[in-house]
């Protein structure tokens, strides 16, 4: 599995591992039932504490995303590349409106005028 | 060389051949027959002549013809001599054996009468296949070295993407292994079974244990990030490695056969240590001071693409 974190972000490290997590499975990297990396693993790969790294899983069990069971790992769940491919994309437009300087209210109204 | 080749395969089909010639043939043999001898020399177990038959068959044609059979795949002339020359060695010990056991059990009126195993019987039927063994691996030896198919990594997949946000994983366990450990550990719970009372907790001990951490080990884990290089076997990552960027000197993908290097598991040979859980694409890593690396791991390719960002060999341009 290839995960791409953002050295450039601003956002704290959990949220760029999830990030990675939901831009993989978005890609096709990870399909459901595909084990993540420990988090023990994932730690050591990016030099930082392993509970960085489960707070970054439990915001994707938290979205559902994933489910994490204490022994086996985290596992993606069914029918959630669809979602995921959709978070990634909302994570881009985000990115790309901070970095025009589109507030969040602005942006909130571009996508109700659409739906 | 076809002429060589099937040499290499007639000689344990021919001694198998021989062996059953030869029960056919015998005589005056006691029923059943001496079929072990003890330390001291005396006859001390019995069988009858269609087992032992049967098993000198399966040291010659099964055992010494996989030998055979498995120095086609050795990707260099110096194993196949080896398991060439075993193989035809093994045919020669099954020939030795069996002739051993009819020539002592002739005349006998019983398999405790028969002829003590002297020293000089011992010592014949272990030579016996040296000049066999002499012969096969001078055979075997006229074949090219097969050099390994190498594999471009695929640095598309991480181009545009910062280096220190790249990480890499994978674990890949070898499904023949697992099939195989399966058939061993089904094999072992019918000796669980057929074993005599109060043996169980031995063969729990001595052949499943085994099997299960067999089972645990035989995959193969990497990690690449920002920090190196991580890669190491079963959930404990042991036997493994740590390998800093700036020690490695070139990163590979190679298309892995494990007789290239002894066979499967975590092999040391002359510069190489490798973790090989199933044939195919593999990570070779070269390092400047110390034995290069190689392990068998699904998507290879995009690992060394990780590596190579690292080592500067491309760049996020």
């Amino acid at each position: 599995m290839l995960l791409r974190l953002d050295p450039a972000s601003d956002d704290p490290l959990h949220v760029r591992i999830a990030a990675a997590v939901r831009r993989a499975i978005a890609d096709g990297e990870v399909s459901a039932g595909d084990k993540l990396p420990p988090a023990r693993e994932l730690a050591a790969a990016l030099d930082v504490n392993v509970n960085t790294v489960l707070r970054g899983y439990r915001d994707l069990r938290d979205e559902g995303l994933i489910e994490l069971r204490r022994g086996r790992g985290a596992t993606v769940r069914e029918a959630t590349v669809d979602r995921a491919r959709l978070t990634s994309i909302a994570d881009e437009l985000v990115r790309e409106a901070a970095r025009l300087g589109v507030s969040t209210e602005e942006l909130i109204q571009l996508v109700e005028e659409r739906s | 060389m076809r002429l060589r080749r099937a040499y290499e395969i007639l000689v344990p089909l021919v001694g198998a051949g021989l062996i059953v010639w030869l029960s056919v043939t015998a005589t005056d043999l006691p029923d059943p027959l001496a079929i072990h001898w003890g330390s001291g020399g005396e006859p001390d177990g019995s069988g009858s002549l269609g087992v032992i038959t049967v098993v000198a068959v399966a040291l010659v044609a099964g055992l010494g013809g996989l030998m055979v059979l498995g120095a086609r795949r050795m990707p260099d002339p110096t194993g196949a001599r080896m398991l060439v020359g075993a193989g035809h060695w093994m045919t020669g010990f099954g020939i030795g054996i069996h002739l051993f056991t009819l020539r002592a059990n002739a005349g006998a009126a019983s398999w405790e009468q028969a002829a003590p195993l002297m020293g000089s019987d011992l010592a014949l039927v272990l030579l016996l296949g040296a000049p066999l063994a002499a012969i096969g691996a001078s055979v075997a030896g006229d074949r090219d070295t097969i050099v390994a198919t190498m594999l471009e990594a695929d640095d598309e997949a991480v181009a545009g993407a910062p280096v220190e946000g790249l990480v890499w994983t994978a674990a890949t366990r070898g499904r023949a292994v697992v099939v195989m450990l399966l058939l061993a550990a089904a094999t072992n719970a019918v000796m669980w079974f057929i074993a005599p009372p109060g043996a169980q907790p031995l063969i729990l001990a001595v052949v499943l244990l085994p099997v299960v951490l067999l089972f645990l080990f035989m995959e193969a884990r990497v990690t690449v990030g920002p920090t190196g290089i991580r890669i190491g076997m079963g959930p404990w990552r042991w036997p493994g490695a740590k390998v800093g960027f700036d020690e490695v000197s070139d990163v590979a993908v190679e298309v892995v056969e494990p007789l290239r290097y002894g066979g499967w598991g975590y092999r040391i040979v002359p510069g190489v240590r490798a973790i090989l859980v199933r044939k195919g694409e593999g990570l070779r890593i070269e390092r400047h001071d110390a034995p290069t690396l190689v392990v068998t791991v699904d998507d290879a390719r995009t690992g060394a693409a990780v590596i190579r960002r690292h080592l500067g060999v491309t760049s996020d341009a």
